[in-house]
């Protein structure tokens, strides 16, 4: 064993070739609060949200760094647990759920520092950037249910909206709150 | 060892090395402040990290039968390769440098795929996984990002359509 990675170190030496990085997988398996990566969420009895009930109070935001070593063979960092993080910040921003949940990742500077790479021991990492909205569902009676809708069909068609008969599409884009709800 | 070691050595210091490797990819990770995102934004149907599918803590039954999966990996790759030719006293180098990206809709359609747009469905994820990865060789560096997404498709006990 020990001369095999000899073997690898000088090879990988002697021809100045390397290969380093890392990878982790996202869980939050024990958060207490309903975490979407769509703009999508459920309300206590099961209908969809709709989007004038939905108020953004903050924004998550989660940074974490991922760590292998010799070639990304041993997963130094295999589960990135982000439960802890969503339940301190949703219950800081006094919010109900996080929808639009954004995962991203980077290299790090490790990861291209001249020829250590080619070193089996060389930790590679990959930076974890999860961002997301927190909302707060206001109750249907605050948030004037009986408003146009502002998203599709699929979500206004909750038990106490209105029939979708009587929301034109385009006064239901007008109120869109951004682009990338369309 | 040691020979191997000043062996290996000998391309750096004559600079045929992975210098350009290198110095493409550093440029690369230096100049990409923005990472790979994935995300579902203008999917209607609720994507579900973790075990809570309601507001209030309620949690998603675990035996729920799926009705459909979905799964997909968002990449961002680049290369760069570099390769010399002598023709008597002429040197011919070829360098060629790729790179891609996938659209970061690319997750919202496999799930409007899977789920048909319905509001009477939850997408469960399964699956998250993140990975960098660089490669680096005398004349050629790859460098990939990539977040790889799966799960299920299931039926949302009281969920409107």
């Amino acid at each position: 064993m020990r001369a095999s990675a000899l073997c690898a170190a000088a090879l990988a030496l002697s021809t100045g070739a390397g290969c380093v990085g890392a990878n982790t997988s996202v869980v939050a398996p024990d958060a207490h609060y309903p975490v979407s990566l769509s703009r999508a969420v459920r309300d206590r009895d099961g209908s969809l949200v709709p989007g004038e009930r939905r108020k953004v109070v903050g924004t998550f935001d989660e940074k974490r760094t991922a760590w292998s070593m010799f070639y990304k063979l041993v997963r130094l960092t295999p589960k990135t647990d982000l439960s802890a993080s969503i339940d301190r910040q949703v219950k800081a921003a006094g919010g109900d759920a996080i929808v639009n949940l954004r995962v991203g990742t980077l290299h790090c500077g490790l990861n291209v520092v001249p020829f250590l790479p080619a070193l089996p021991l060389w930790p590679g990492c990959a930076r974890v950037f999860v961002r997301g909205d927190i909302v707060k569902v206001l109750p249907a009676s605050t948030a004037g249910a009986a408003k146009a809708p502002t998203l599709t069909g699929a979500e206004t068609a909750a038990p106490k909206a209105p029939a979708p008969a009587a929301r034109p599409a385009k006064a239901a884009e007008g109120k869109a709150p951004s682009g990338r709800w369309l | 060892m040691k020979t191997t070691l000043l062996r290996g050595l000998r391309p750096f210091a004559a600079g045929r090395a992975p210098l350009p490797s290198l110095l493409f990819l550093f440029t690369l990770a230096a100049c990409t402040p923005e990472p790979n995102w994935v995300g579902a934004p203008r999917v209607p149907t609720p994507v579900l990290l973790g075990p809570v599918d309601r507001v209030g803590g309620h949690r998603a039954d675990a035996g729920g039968k799926a009705v459909g999966q979905f799964g997909t990996s968002v990449d961002q790759t680049a290369s760069y390769s570099r390769s010399e030719t002598q023709v008597g006293t002429t040197v011919y180098v070829r360098e060629e440098r790729t790179a891609s990206r996938d659209g970061t809709g690319k997750l919202s359609v496999h799930l409007l795929r899977a789920a048909e747009g319905r509001g009477d469905r939850d997408a469960h994820v399964k699956s998250l996984d993140l990975s960098s990865f660089i490669l680096i060789t005398a004349s050629y560096g790859f460098s990939e990002l990539s977040v790889g997404v799966s799960g299920e498709i299931v039926p949302a006990k009281g969920g409107a359509r």
